[in-house]
């Protein structure tokens, strides 16, 4: 709950606000895969078709009339000239099925001709959408950001698991990278945990459900599980 | 021998007072020959003299300019060591032979120099090889070249850095097909595999290597530590007979005290320090700390300075230090070959017997030892591993050769599958990696623009530009570690830790490195910075992989030393008791059949299989098992392995059907695939293979703060190919290197065959003697049970759950 409004975390890394109806994405790198190819490095060129397979599955199960991007959409400025046709045509589907939002992030700040607009930020009553955290949130502010891709170890009965997650506190909500080949960065690195001096609530994405985890403020890298549900 | 020897010769061995061994005369008769060689002989015996000789007598007969030997050994300080000895007597005779090593240490003007005006003699590695064979003045560098010696063959035979060498050598078969290749090996089990490997064999199918036999030493004298202190149950560490070791160590002119892993080495050498009331002089050294530091402890070694040094399978090979008397292996020595290996350093003289005191540090350990000794003693070594070469390795090389010149695919392809390595790869295997190097080799041709190999006019390949000749050299190599931060002390690096140590601390946390006691200050970059002392128990860094499985050949030994009680008096009273007491409650294993003990313990009913098929075995059989006893419907919660047992725990006990059933050969079918193309180490295996591969590229330093992001990737490349291409070659690359090395699906099957219907049950009471140590492995060992996301799920229930990072 931010700011009054809420929304859902599904486990394909995407987030859902009922009262717009919106599903919100971040991070998809569309891409990435071929922008390593143009170097020398073959990596399996199907993470584009799966990351809006994965878009389209969690679309569907909202039932959502629109979208919005929180940059980093594609992996960089020439990506849609790279993708196949094949893929191609899926995106224009979607594009056509619902209403897109676009924030531009910085793997994707000079787009070549896409024929839609980019915003910087998207401001929903009290609600900031925007690309990357800002340090200090105007009062009353409540932010959706993507960009650090966050992740969390845990450890289990002395097993350590480490996934993506959505990272939030009252005012602040991170979301995982979308994309299917992105990495991440842990939330105890302080470029992230900055953001929640005062502790954070994880959802730790795994194959059917998110798993909720807390993050204390004292300690960056151990806590409790709260007992808000 | 006066023909073969010239005199300049002779009188140089005469000077010295020695005369040429039988096996250096051979050499040379086989060097007048040309024909190829492999030389056995124990350490100590000149074996590396013999390897030179004929090059040396060559380069005086008939001087030649360019290069005429080169050298390869596994070691970098093993090419020093032989540049030092090599020079003496080259020197001594006044030779006009120039011998130069070349190394990743190795500064760029020379390696420049080397490789317009090489050296009569160059010295260096497998890695190093294959990047001289990636320029394009390969065959000039090479067109000279007679004779070629590789040491410790033995030792590169079954890895991937073996692979790579194979594949340089028939790559010399076109650049220098004359040239004679010799083989330095310490004793193995069957010397014609390494024959085969050495050369390939001539068209009738005859070996054409030379096998040459050195005498052998004499036998050495090996005992097992008779400790008056009560022996644990269970670890590895062996600290209980650390006063013992010291005594040891104390009486001895110098000693190399042998552990089994890093971690062990720092707690063996802390243990030794805290009790040195002499002032011992007492060293550690280890394949994390770092090289400068290494080089020193060696340096030391070498002046006969040191009393005692701690170390790990890093000091295994190569360098002789004629003043160590004494080799303590703390822990299982796991293998017979290793052991001897081992023993070897010590006494470097030839004519004299080494002695070594073996440490077990529990019980089970301390059959493994006795086993080890009848084996030494009878001198029945370990098979020799034959391994295919890695798919991985050969797309490497592939790269490596399109940099050097254009290549034909049809007689790339001949050269490389008459290597024994490469003997099994398929024409349509090896095309399959030609298309990965290529463009990757998807079904989707989504890469036809951006191809690293061309074809040009006469049908040949070559590289697409010179960016990917750069790419390549900067990632050649076949050795890939898990990502590591550097130690640092003040100003010093210490070494390294694996990064996911490192995540575990917390500032003010203490842990031990290096033989000294560090607190943990932060993480910056890729240094850990840490200020000595603090207090609380310390943390000791782990690192992965490392452990060697037991032998087959040893786990035999200690199956028929237990069916025989006579041959109990052998064993310290100690164990002794333990076997008695195991015949009373229940019988100890033996050759012929299975033993399965089954007994309820704390509301859990427990299953003890005594398979002695090794670690890495008897993780993949409890996967397994845990599995079949879930859907028997058995309500399985756990298993935990060691080297000789596996135990289970769950709900309800099985029947003695069901127990058959669950043990039944056909179980490697059903769930295995499954289990491991999820497990985290065919993950770790598949970045290990894309690395080699050059899908992904190594870390380098500058770049160093993307270490994550190629850990993190590596994974899901893994599973986005996996889901759209499980034929890919790189999936059928990882999935080989997983079934030959970590989940010993081979050995696990042999062992499901032996004793397909030869259980033996029995229904216990209670925990048995010997199921006690497995027992207290639980919460040391990790526990394997239910699927990650459950455990995930779990967590969240938990009061305590945390994040870590």
């Amino acid at each position: 709950m931010l700011s009054g409004q809420h929304f859902y975390a599904h486990p394909s890394g995407a987030l859902y606000w009922p009262q717009k109806q919106a599903l919100i994405v971040a991070d998809l790198h569309l891409e990435k895969a071929s922008h390593f190819a143009a170097k020398g490095q073959f990596l399996p060129p199907y993470d584009s078709g799966e990351t809006l397979n994965k878009l389209e599955a969690a679309a569907r199960f909202f039932e959502a009339k629109q979208i919005f991007t929180l940059g980093d959409s594609f992996h960089d400025n020439t990506a849609l000239n790279r993708m196949p046709a094949i893929v191609k045509t899926q995106f224009s589907k979607l594009l056509a099925s619902y209403r897109w939002n676009w924030i531009t992030g910085n793997h994707d700040e000079e787009p070549e001709q896409r024929g839609w607009r980019q915003h910087s930020v998207l401001r929903f009553g009290q609600v900031d959408l925007r690309h990357e955290a800002l340090v200090e949130l105007p009062a009353g502010v409540s932010e959706i950001s993507g960009h650090y891709h966050p992740k969390a170890k845990v450890k289990v009965r002395g097993r350590t698991l480490s996934r993506a997650c959505f990272i939030y506190s009252q005012n602040r909500l991170i979301m995982p990278a979308f994309g299917s080949l992105t990495g991440g960065l842990p939330v105890i690195d302080p470029a992230i945990s900055a953001f929640f001096v005062d502790g954070a609530t994880t959802l730790l994405l795994g194959k059917e459900n998110v798993h909720r985890y807390k993050l204390l403020p004292s300690k960056a890298n151990a806590s409790k599980k709260g007992s808000d549900a | 021998m006066a023909k073969q020897l010239p005199q300049v010769f002779t009188d140089w061995f005469e000077s010295r007072g020695w005369a040429p061994h039988r096996h250096q005369k051979d050499m040379l008769k086989a060097g007048i020959k040309g024909e190829d060689c492999l030389l056995i002989a124990p350490t100590g015996g000149g074996k590396t003299l013999a390897g030179f000789l004929p090059s040396l007598i060559d380069l005086y007969r008939n001087p030649i300019e360019g290069l005429h030997t080169l050298y390869i050994s596994p070691l970098k300080a093993l090419t020093v060591d032989i540049h030092r000895n090599l020079t003496l007597p080259v020197e001594e005779m006044g030779l006009n032979v120039t011998i130069e090593t070349r190394t990743g240490d190795t500064p760029s003007h020379k390696r420049q120099r080397q490789r317009k005006k090489p050296p009569s003699i160059l010295l260096t590695t497998p890695e190093s090889f294959a990047l001289l064979l990636s320029y394009t003045d390969a065959n000039k560098i090479f067109g000279s070249l007679k004779c070629l010696i590789i040491d410790e063959l033995h030792a590169l035979t079954d890895n991937k850095r073996g692979d790579l060498l194979a594949l340089g050598l028939a790559r010399l078969t076109s650049l220098a097909p004359e040239v004679r290749r010799i083989g330095l090996s310490a004793t193995v089990a069957d010397p014609a595999y390494l024959q085969r490997w050495l050369a390939p064999v001539a068209g009738d199918g005859e070996q054409t290597t030379k096998l040459i036999v050195g005498k052998p030493g004499p036998k050495p004298k090996v005992s097992i530590l008779k400790t008056k202190a009560r022996m644990p149950w269970s670890g590895h560490m062996a600290l209980h007979a650390v006063n013992e070791i010291y005594e040891l160590v104390k009486n001895a002119k110098t000693a190399i005290v042998f552990v089994n892993t890093r971690a062990q080495a720092e707690l063996v050498f802390q243990d030794l320090w805290s009790i040195n009331e002499d002032g011992l002089s007492i060293a550690l050294h280890h394949g994390s700390l770092a090289p400068e530091q290494r080089r020193k402890v060696e340096a030391a070694m070498a002046r006969g300075v040191l009393q005692a040094v701690v170390a790990t399978s890093s000091l295994d090979l190569g360098i002789d230090w004629g003043n160590v008397d004494l080799v303590i292996q703390v822990g299982a020595p796991k293998g017979v070959s290793r052991l001897l290996q081992r023993i070897g350093r010590s006494n470097h003289q030839f004519d004299k017997s080494s002695r070594a005191v073996l440490v077990p540090a529990n019980r089970f350990e301390t059959l493994e030892c006795q086993a080890a000794i009848d084996g030494v003693k009878e001198h029945t070594l370990d098979d020799v591993l034959e391994r295919d070469g890695g798919m991985d390795v050969l797309a490497q090389h592939l790269i490596g050769t399109a940099c050097s010149e254009a290549f034909d695919a049809d007689l790339l392809y001949r050269d490389i599958s008459n290597t024994a390595a490469y003997a099994y790869l398929s024409r349509e295997d090896f095309d399959s990696i030609l298309n990965f190097v290529s463009d990757g080799g998807y079904a989707l041709r989504a890469y036809e623009q951006y191809k690293r190999l061309i074809i040009d006019e006469e049908g040949r390949y070559k590289i697409a530009h010179q960016r990917f000749a750069r790419q390549y050299r900067m990632n050649v190599g076949t050795i890939v570690e898990a990502p590591t931060l550097r130690v640092k002390l003040g100003r010093r690096t210490l070494g390294e830790v694996e990064e996911s140590f490192a995540q575990m601390l917390e500032p003010g946390d203490t842990f031990i490195f290096s033989g000294q006691l560090l607190q943990f200050k932060r993480i910056r970059e890729v240094f850990l910075e840490c200020t000595s002392g603090g207090s609380g128990t310390p943390k000791i860094p782990a690192y992965g992989g490392g452990r060697l499985p037991l032998s087959t050949h040893l786990a035999d030994r200690v199956r028929s030393m237990l069916q025989d009680s006579d041959y109990w008096r052998k064993f310290p009273k100690q164990v002794r008791d333990w076997l008695s007491a195991q015949m009373e409650v229940s019988v100890t294993p033996n050759p012929k059949t299975l033993l399965i003990e089954s007994f309820p313990r704390a509301d859990r009913e427990y299953l003890v299989a005594y398979c002695f098929a090794g670690r890495n075995a008897h993780q993949t059989l409890g996967m397994l098992l845990t599995k079949r006893m879930e859907r028997l419907g058995l309500g399985p919660l756990g298993f935990v392995a060691t080297d000789y047992v596996i135990a289970t725990w769950s709900l309800r006990a099985p029947t003695e059907e069901q127990l058959a059933e669950l043990f039944s050969r056909d179980m490697l079918g059903d769930d295995l695939e499954d289990w491991i193309q999820d497990s985290s180490l065919l993950k770790r295996t598949f970045r290990n293979c894309a690395v080699i591969a050059g899908l992904i590229e190594r870390r380098h330093p500058g770049e160093e703060k993307s270490r994550k992001q190629v850990t993190v990737n590596s994974d899901l490349i893994y599973n986005v190919l996996r889901r759209h291409e499980p034929e890919h070659i790189l999936l059928r690359a990882t999935w080989a290197d997983a079934a030959a090395g970590l989940t010993d699906v081979a050995r696990l099957s042999d062992l499901l065959s032996r004793y397909d219907e030869k259980l033996q049950f029995q229904r216990l009471g209670k925990v048995s003697p010997m199921a006690l140590p497995i027992l207290l492995e639980i919460g040391r060992e990790s526990v394997y049970g239910s699927a990650h996301d459950e455990l995930l799920d779990e967590g969240s229930d938990d009061l305590i759950a945390e994040v870590m990072g």
